[in-house]
């Protein structure tokens, strides 16, 4: 099977031939502004660069790709936002069958089989599409093949009427994460005794780059945080990296707000406590012996 | 001309009714709900007597979403890891079914729109709109005026509606009891299994002891088809100063209540599905409740129509019942033009000559409910007197009479007053 | 000049229940809504509407199939943009949609736009689903430039200047019409109708059509699972310096520190 991928990112384009690889030979497209870090890629049957095009140019990549795809049966996409705008016009053009954010991919009777998170995280569809088909790949699914040296070959940029005509392009300021798309998070409970002593959790949280979120005893009933932050079946559902719950007892109301977290860290005096059944790793300890000790730990490390 | 012919504040079951028949004498109605949908904030009433909606909708059951129609009926004292229950099997004349409310209110409010109601969910009324003294419609949130010749205040318990119009008296956390609820879904063969029911048929049960410590409340069990819905009621407004002091004593009464060996074996392997706590209004308030005045009438749970047993709240036939008069007397100020309180007072006036009485009736079980050795002293005297007739340890035994009397006097009530109490509950049934 | 805005009847996600255990998905009982993010492009809409005189008509292609409790739900879910401030909304309903594929979905679509709208505004998501590839397919069904991401649009004589967002940066370009646009819940807040303007809302003109799939679909869902999860439960033993030791060694070796 022949596969065609181009990302934005470099980064992410080496993942997508780490994906298309899984499927056939891959061909990588590399705009003009990309060319300099050709050499990186390895694992690709060839590189087809373009030097007349810049990635900024999304007119002239839907009309690039959609040119191309012909020669190809699966064109493989990033799933950053300029990535996926690409999805579904490309796949239009070519009256190809499309999906975005796919994790796992293969061939089945000459069906492409992907599967990807569907209603907000609770599900996964499994979807059976025809040949061609678009798709865009999950970030971070696919490690970078490190050996393989592609050929290259270059291509020719469309010439087109461009109707959208880029005038400004300037860097983001910096925001806050809100809880439920937080990488890492640390969820205080009950085991705290006063709202002042929540700093512990958030010195932790500053260390790891995380955000604080609260069970519900300490957010709505004793207010000592924000109800935005309150983490549960009728709060906030989250679903980070990495969540260290510490002196929350692990109520099912809270539970389920938490089982989307990709590893579960419980710190609580209690060793019944249920949280620790729903947690990876367990540490029984009193939050405030342990909570500085490995704030400081993790200073150390992140600092050196 | 006013917006309407009549706004109803609340798409329960008494605003919906309400909502219903003036719909379909063809008033215009709009009916404006403050949860998201019918029925979405909504807990308890997980039980429903028949008879009023009976005489709307005849063998409503058969369609509206109701769960199981209750034929178990049973009365349990818990006492430490111990407990006894007294189970009554019946099929009585006036039937009562579980029910979810969710679906429920929903079902009664499309039944309101179909009649031609306007119903608008996820929308919160402030308060009456009141010029020279009369009702003359509602305020919505974000200051919004509509009129209407008639406002109906069905808003539940707490009814802003009904201080604010002046009917009653502003109301202090005394009045109130809290309810948690949760719902735990079990398959429904597991449901039948355990408590003894064949398909359809549901059991309700009520539960007094030592887990409330002594105040005065308790816990319950409703089956539903594929779920039983569990709860527990406590009088604990007065006991504790703090909201979070209060929920927090729920959750712990709640898990307390269903980790009780006699209770857990009913919820085995059950997958908790909603949890929920509300304020119960105290049946004493409501004297000195208006039920009119100009251009407005208050029904339901509003107007107190609500009994508060201590374990279980008993309201909803009531809340129909009340709205079926509310519209009646409403249907006619309309036709007459004239919707003074003056006019509205027929509303009363077919209260008085049916539901009412049935109403005082409830109430009474209700002082025999007040006692509060009923949920300390009584579930331990009964379990301790069955535990003394049960058990064989090759000892002397002692005689009963004696037993009894020892454990009275350790509770320091008098056999006496315990008699007493029995024929008051005798005399409230 | 007339804009549409795409609603999709979502499935309301947060109200969506799975059983971890049995794996069972309960479609059928969650209710649905129009997406959080179409009410920012209605509220986008409705602020355009003026400045290119015309009206803004809802298009919602109702995903829930046809029976009578997705169809109510579909006419509120109607309502409340329309209490918006939307001049009215066409509905295609009918069995097949649910299956979504949106090849299929934004064939029908173009038909009810084509010749008739000089701008079309949607979610960068729908609420259930968030691939946002509807958009994007019909904009090149239609022939029509493509913005996505939006966070902000100002009308210019006969185009349009959009500030986009993407990860590192932002971006201000600059269109002709017709265009199709999606949005980003940054662009603006959503107004909260009045009680009148619901009450109206409900008279406003709807119309409802049948949905035949014009063509094949080219994607199937073979199957919903339910994510599994199973957790370690590794108790990590020892003195406080023991064990945040051991317990950082553990998060390094997960890749997630």
């Amino acid at each position: 099977m022949k596969v065609l991928a181009f990302s934005h990112s470099m980064d992410l384009a080496l993942e997508l031939v780490s994906a298309g690889r899984e499927l056939g030979d891959v061909s990588l497209l590399v705009t003009s502004d990309q060319e300099g870090r050709i050499n990186e890629v390895k694992g690709a049957k060839e590189v087809l660069l373009c030097k007349g095009l810049d990635s900024g140019d999304q007119e002239g990549l839907v009309e690039l790709i959609s040119g191309l795809a012909s020669d190809y049966e699966v064109v493989l996409l990033a799933s950053d936002r300029r990535g996926r705008e690409l999805v579904g016009q490309v796949a239009h053009r070519l009256g190809a069958s499309s999906a975005v954010d796919v994790s796992s991919l293969s061939v089945e009777d000459g069906k492409l089989v992907v599967e990807r998170m569907t209603f907000g995280g609770k599900a996964i569809a499994v979807e059976e599409m025809s040949l061609p088909a678009v798709i865009s790949v999950q970030k971070g699914k696919f490690k970078p093949p490190e050996e393989g040296e592609p050929s290259v070959r270059e291509v020719s940029a469309p010439s087109i009427e461009r109707r959208v005509e880029v005038i400004e392009r300037k860097e983001k300021p910096k925001v806050g994460v809100p809880l439920d798309k937080a990488e890492i998070v640390v969820a205080v409970g009950r085991g705290f005794r006063k709202k002042e002593d929540l700093k512990l959790a958030y010195e932790l949280a500053d260390v790891l780059g995380g955000v604080v979120g609260a069970t519900r005893p300490v957010a709505a009933d004793l207010k000592w945080m924000e109800e935005e932050v309150w983490i549960g079946i009728s709060g906030v559902r989250i679903a980070p990296k990495l969540l260290i719950v510490v002196g929350a007892s692990g109520q099912q109301q809270f539970a389920a707000g938490i089982m989307d977290s990709k590893v579960v860290v419980a710190v609580n005096t209690d060793s019944k406590a249920p949280i620790f059944e729903q947690a990876d790793y367990g540490v029984v300890m009193d939050l405030y012996e342990f909570l500085p000790v490995l704030t400081k730990k993790l200073k150390e490390i992140k600092g050196g | 001309m006013a917006d309407f012919d009549v706004i109803v504040v609340g798409a329960g079951p008494a605003g919906s009714v309400a909502s219903y028949l003036l719909a379909k004498r063809g008033h215009t109605v709009l009916t404006v709900e403050r949860g998201k949908r019918p029925g979405a904030k909504n807990m308890f009433g997980g039980r429903l007597y028949s008879w009023s909606l009976e005489r709307i909708f005849p063998e409503f059951w058969k369609e509206a979403p109701v769960e199981r129609e209750v034929t178990k009926e049973v009365l349990g004292f818990l006492h430490g890891e111990r407990g006894v229950e007294i189970r009554l099997s019946t099929r009585p004349k006036g039937r009562s079914f579980t029910l979810l409310r969710a679906k429920f209110d929903q079902w009664l409010a499309e039944k309101a729109e179909d009649a031609g109601a306007e119903v608008i969910s996820g929308f919160k009324v402030e308060r009456p709109l009141i010029r020279d003294g009369r009702v003359v419609g509602i305020v919505a949130e974000g200051d919004e005026e509509m009129e209407a010749e008639v406002v109906i205040a069905a808003d539940g318990a707490l009814s802003f509606m009904a201080e604010k119009a002046g009917l009653r008296p502003k109301l202090s956390k005394e009045d109130f009891a809290v309810g948690a609820k949760e719902v735990i879904e079990l398959p429904k063969e597991v449901i039948e299994d355990r408590f003894g029911l064949s398909e359809d048929e549901g059991a309700a049960q009520l539960y007094v002891g030592d887990l409330t410590e002594g105040v005065i409340g308790g816990g319950f069990i409703y089956t539903n088809k594929e779920s039983v819905s569990l709860g527990v009621v406590m009088r604990i407004g007065s006991l504790a100063s703090k909201v979070s002091e209060i929920s927090t004593a729920m959750w712990e009464v709640t898990e307390k209540f269903k980790s009780h060996p006699m209770i857990r074996r009913y919820l085995e392997g059950g997958k908790l599905v909603e949890y929920s706590a509300h304020i119960i209004p105290e049946t004493q308030f409501m004297r000195g409740v208006k039920l009119y005045t100009d251009g407005m009438v208050v029904v339901g749970d509003a107007a107190g129509f609500c009994v508060n047993y201590g374990v279980t709240v008993r309201g909803m036939d009531f809340a129909i019942e009340s709205a079926r008069a509310a519209a009646e007397a409403v249907h006619h100020a309309l036709e007459s033009g004239d919707t003074s309180a003056r006019s509205l007072s027929k509303y009363q006036e077919i209260l008085s000559s049916g539901m009412l009485r049935e109403f005082e009736t409830a109430k009474k079980a209700v002082d025999l409910m007040e006692d509060e050795r009923l949920y300390s002293s009584i579930p331990k005297i009964a379990v301790e007197t069955l535990e003394h007739l049960f058990l064989v340890d090759g000892k002397p035994k002692e005689n009963l009479y004696s037993f009894l009397r020892k454990e009275f006097s350790e509770e320091g009530i008098s056999l006496l007053s315990a008699l007493l109490l029995g024929w008051k509950a005798l005399r409230s049934m | 000049m007339d804009i549409a805005v795409l609603v999709k009847q979502s499935l309301d996600v947060q109200e969506l229940r799975v059983d971890q255990d049995t794996g069972k998905i309960y479609i059928e009982d969650a209710p649905t809504k129009a997406g959080d993010i179409e009410l920012n492009a209605t509220e986008e809409a409705v602020r355009l509407k003026e400045k290119l005189g015309g009206k803004a008509i809802a298009i919602m292609l109702s995903t829930g199939g046809a029976s009578g409790k997705r169809q109510k739900e579909a006419r509120e879910a109607l309502t409340r943009v329309l209490a918006m401030g939307l001049d009215g909304a066409v509905l295609i309903m009918g069995e097949g949609a649910e299956k979504g594929d949106t090849y299929v979905i934004a064939k029908a679509l173009a038909e009810e736009i084509r010749d008739k709208f000089g701008l079309v505004l949607a979610a960068e998501g729908s609420e259930d689903n968030f691939s946002g590839l509807l958009p994007a397919r019909l904009a090149a069904e239609l022939g029509w430039p493509y913005v996505a991401y939006a966070t902000a649009i100002e009308v210019e004589g006969d185009h349009v200047k959009v500030t986009r967002s993407l990860e590192d940066f932002e971006e201000v370009v600059r269109v002709k019409f017709p265009a199709v646009i999606s949005v980003t819940q940054e662009i603006n807040k959503p107004r909260v109708p009045k009680l009148v303007e619901i009450v109206k809302a409900k008279k406003k003109p709807l119309d409802q059509k049948d949905f035949s799939p014009p063509v094949e679909p080219k994607l199937t869902i073979r199957e919903l699972k339910v994510p599994k999860v199973e957790r370690k439960q590794i108790v990590i033993e020892g003195d406080v310096e023991e064990a945040a030791e051991k317990l950082i060694q553990a998060l390094k070796e997960e890749g997630v520190l």
